[in-house]
């Protein structure tokens, strides 16, 4: 990577290492890092490593009609008191177990962390009732009766429960995943394409208004790989704009 | 931090005990974690599974962990101190391979753009492809958005559309075959002017008449009817056999030695048609089948599955987060209802049980009976057909579409009255759709073959002997048999497809404004249509069959099959995005593949049949053909092959005899047995490790009483051991 003019290594570096350390591209981590700032106050901003509360996250369109938008504020939180706030890094944690290329066993243990509603490392009954309220919806037409569920809960512990002890540890969560083709829908959000990122740049470099001293690096950062990679970026917006 | 070392502790045991013990398993765990950092993290409990783990790429496996990035960064951080001595050569082979990699995706984005349909498929489907794992990230954003504005359609339904484009593309794989070994070389052979043989046969001059040419002035619409009926100007074409020559050119000039024999071509070409068809149809079927074994034998009613992977995280709208709630309360609603059924229905009386069976297999007689008339119906209206084809005009056109008419209508009244008979018979929901699928599909393949059975019944005047006394087949009702039966198939397949169209436009889009613009109680009941997959997919399979059935006397059916496939994809996606309402009750798409799989192999079963009757049993016409000299088709293989070299002979007769055949035989049982063994220690062996795992966690249980029981009688003892 080439760096353009004099600027300090910490950001750069800072970047780096966060794109080696999460299933994320730099473009991703960039614009995650635009929506993260969008969500904070004003004089939170300049705070070194800012923390934006439950409430804020859970306006993002993405996690707004999302049945388990609590669970996973407070998966991904590493605050003290479990208040479900999330700094950039836990952000960047959350988008990276979401995105496309995380592996099935990242997936698979922070699913089971979100089910796991009362935190004691394994599913019990009433985790997984609350599981099947989240998921029929928690309206009154919507559940099903004590009885439905009682018999729902003890077909799913005869299915997933190897070792019968009640209930359903990680380990056997992730056998019942790993035999379903379909778990490759755990993906929240995605981030817009590469294109706009493009048009962002050029934008950019022509008027000389970069947003954020960040996103001024990030860019200068790869324009020299974007260059290989032009041909897929036009035809790729030519592709979509074409549907 | 510790709180969260305790809570990863504990997710990381997996075994959440909540007693007094925790103290306990969070010093083990912490421990094990502080050597995880200090080590090479090749396992974290099993969790990372880079290609390469070799100690030049402790980052990615970093990013496999589940630590948060506060620990991730400390963890890299002592790494880096580790070792600083391997970076120079690491980094070179660190660079390399990402080289390699972003090389591979960048490959995979640009063939992913040449595959067909694959966004629309997507769309359909939501992401539920198999490979969707593979599929770039970069190119989904915009089916996301839409998928949650248009509603996600299920597995099931994207599975037709997959099946439809398997079939698209062997249509036109197949017609390359056939245009390149007969269509091209007959055009070639035609424009150089070469004439067919005569007839080497003694026969008489009433056997070689053949005059399909039209005779002098045309009426205007006469066009278009035999454009549909493929009569006429179409007759005598490329299109049907009685086109094609039989033309065997040899030539010997100097220095080049070109032979190419046109009825062999168009024989072998059919045989091979029909192989590559075979061995596309198994490898499918035998992938389809991997991932059904793997995913554990596609459960009717896996509870886990449904509740533990059933929410899609994408980026729904509150609208379409409540439809999906809905549908998975449905889901379970329905496999909850089914499972009482059943226990209900293994604890009636005898009485009952009696009266169900006797009634179930009065059920049975009535729909077989349904389906024999229909039979009949087809082959009356078959016979009618037949002998009413020469009147003129409308009237003509509606009798040499009779078959077809009669066999769609039967199509879709048949099964309509077996789902009321469903009703009564009362079997649980998911052996319903089994038992409506089977009945659907020997109504439709075994209508078809009472169609061309009843032709060859007229060809082979099974009515009237001395019809056929002169010419072994019928000359004077069909002077070129070969094409009568190709005009058939063409019939068949054009007429489904304008059903198709005209079934789009005259009932379904008429249906969907009604319902929409128009609310009383009755469009409340009927509702928007819903994309009901298994007929459909026997839709599907018909048509293929028809194409095969066809083949060796139309060889251009292919390519209109796949012009058809290709239209009715389209048609299809325009109904079930404009007039379909995503169904409450999906389609399994895992064991749905293998079955869609099988009945193609069925329908390719029936036109193999045909195909050997054809060539074995039948005599060619005299009068058209490639064929026309011979006394059945199959004998221009043993007479080709006197000309072959002495060591191609010879070769070819020993693969023929028993002693390359046995032994073959005797091998392929042997690597089946091994096969069949393997797999069946394969299942033992999963069995025992789930007894074992059982038996380790009462272990587990007995122990951690014992623990409890000891507990309060010895304090120090508790001390001493939690060190």
């Amino acid at each position: 990577m080439v760096s353009i003019g004099v600027r300090s290594q910490n950001p750069r570096q800072t970047n780096k290492n966060r794109k080696e350390l999460t299933f994320l591209t730099k473009q991703e981590i960039l614009l995650a890092h635009r929506r993260f700032t969008e969500l904070l106050e004003g004089d939170e901003r300049n705070h070194p490593n800012p923390r934006v509360p439950m409430d804020a996250i859970l306006t993002l369109t993405e996690l707004k009609s999302n049945p388990f938008k609590k669970r996973i504020c407070q998966v991904f939180s590493t605050s003290e008191n479990r208040d479900g706030s999330l700094t950039f890094e836990d952000f960047l944690d959350l988008l990276s177990a979401f995105s496309d290329s995380a592996t099935l066993e990242i997936k698979s243990h922070y699913a089971f962390r979100i089910f796991d509603f009362d935190d004691d490392g394994t599913l019990d009954y009433g985790d997984l009732e609350k599981l099947v309220n989240c998921l029929t919806g928690e309206t009154a037409d919507t559940r099903l009766s004590s009885e439905e569920m009682r018999q729902l809960i003890s077909n799913i512990l005869d299915e997933s429960d190897i070792d019968k002890d009640g209930t359903v540890n990680l380990s056997e969560f992730q056998h019942v995943i790993s035999r379903s083709p379909d778990f490759v829908r755990f993906v929240l959000f995605h981030l817009p394409c590469k294109c706009s990122l493009f048009t962002h740049y050029c934008y950019s470099r022509l008027i000389f208004n970069f947003p954020t001293a960040l996103s001024r690096l990030c860019c200068e950062d790869y324009a020299v790989e974007m260059y290989p990679s032009l041909i897929f970026i036009s035809l790729f917006h030519f592709k979509q704009n074409q549907f | 931090m510790t709180i969260e070392q305790q809570r990863q502790g504990l997710a990381f045991s997996g075994s959440g005990h909540p007693t007094d013990q925790e103290s306990l398993r969070f010093r083990r765990v912490s421990s094990r974690m502080s050597t995880q950092i200090y080590h090479e993290p090749n396992s974290s409990t099993s969790l990372a599974q880079e290609e390469e783990q070799s100690g030049s790429e402790p980052t990615l496996e970093l990013r496999n962990t589940v630590f948060p990035m506060a620990l991730k960064k400390a963890a890299r951080q002592v790494q880096q101190m580790q070792v600083p001595a391997q970076f120079n050569g690491g980094s070179w082979k660190q660079k390399r391979i990402k080289f390699v990699r972003q090389f591979k995706s960048n490959v995979r984005e640009f063939l992913y753009f040449f595959s067909l349909w694959g966004k629309t498929l997507q769309k359909i489907g939501g992401r539920n492809l198999v490979y969707a794992s593979k599929q770039p990230q970069r190119l989904r954003p915009r089916w996301q958005t839409l998928l949650s504005l248009t509603g996600n359609f299920g597995g099931g339904v994207q599975s037709y559309f997959i099946f439809l484009r398997f079939l698209v593309i062997l249509n036109f794989v197949s017609f390359l075959l056939i245009a390149g070994f007969v269509l091209i070389p007959s055009i070639v052979f035609r424009s150089v002017g070469i004439k067919p043989e005569s007839s080497k046969a003694d026969v008489s001059s009433e056997c070689l008449k053949y005059d399909p040419n039209p005779q002098g002035l045309v009426v205007f619409y006469e066009f278009f009817l035999d454009l549909l009926s493929g009569t006429g100007f179409m007759e005598y074409s490329y299109l049907f056999y009685g086109y094609y020559n039989n033309s065997v050119i040899v030539t010997s000039l100097v220095g080049s030695h070109f032979s190419y024999n046109i009825p062999l071509a168009y024989l072998l070409t059919a045989v091979f048609y029909f192989a590559f068809c075979l061995i596309c149809i198994i490898v499918r079927m035998g992938k389809a089948a991997r991932v059904a074994v793997t995913t554990g034998g596609s459960d009717v009613r896996s509870y886990s599955m449904i509740v533990f992977t059933g929410w899609d995280y994408g980026c729904l709208g509150s609208k379409a987060t409540k439809l999906k709630q809905r549908n998975i309360y449905y889901r379970l609603q329905v496999d909850l209802e089914e499972e009482r059924l059943k226990k209900h229905a293994a604890s009636l009386t005898l009485c009952n049980k009696v009266t169900l069976h006797s009634l179930r297999v009065l059920m049975f007689f009535v729909a077989v009976g349904l389906i024999v008339a229909t039979f009949l119906a087809i082959a009356r209206a078959t016979t009618f057909s037949q002998e009413n084809s020469h009147v003129p005009g409308i009237l003509g056109l509606f009798y040499t579409y009779l078959p077809s008419i009669v066999i769609t209508l039967g199509n879709f009244l048949v099964p309509l009255l077996c789902d009321q008979i469903a009703l009564l018979e009362k079997y649980p929901p998911s052996a319903t759709v089994v038992v409506a699928l089977l009945r659907a599909v020997v109504l439709r393949l075994v209508s078809l073959g009472i169609l061309l059975f009843t032709l060859w019944k007229q060809i082979m005047c099974h009515d009237s002997r001395d019809k056929c006394n002169l010419c072994h087949y019928n000359h004077e009702d069909y002077q070129c048999w070969e094409t009568s039966v190709g005009q058939e198939m063409y019939k068949l397949t054009l007429f489904d497809l304008l059903v198709s169209i005209a079934l789009l436009v005259l009932v379904e889009f008429p249906r969907r404004m009604v319902v929409d613009h128009w609310s009383c109680k009755l469009t409340q009941w009927v509702g928007r249509q819903e994309f009901v997959v298994p007929s459909n997919v026997l839709g599907l399979v018909y048509g293929q069959t028809v194409v095969w059935t066809g083949a060796l006397f139309c060889p251009l059916l292919p390519l209109i099959n796949t012009v058809k496939f290709v239209i009715l994809f389209y048609c299809k996606k325009i109904t079930l995005f404009y007039n379909c309402r995503p169904a409450l009750r999906t389609f399994r798409s895992t064991s749905s593949a293998i079955f869609f799989l099988a009945v193609l192999l069925f329908g390719w079963i029936l036109a193999l049949v045909v195909m050997i009757y054809s060539v074995a049993v039948i005599h060619p016409s005299f009068a058209c053909g490639p064929f026309r000299s011979f006394f059945r088709m199959w004998k221009i293989v043993p007479e080709s092959f006197s000309t072959l070299p002495e060591g191609a002979r010879d070769f070819l007769f020993f693969i023929g005899s028993q002693a390359f055949s046995i032994p073959l035989f005797a091998i392929s049982c042997v690597f089946m047995c091994y096969f069949i063994a393997l797999a069946s220690i394969y299942g033992k062996s999963v069995a025992m490790l789930r007894a074992q795992l059982k038996l380790a966690g009462q272990d587990k249980q007995f122990l951690v009483k014992q623990i409890e029981k000891m507990k309060p009688l010895s304090p120090q003892h508790n001390e001493g051991e939690q060190d």
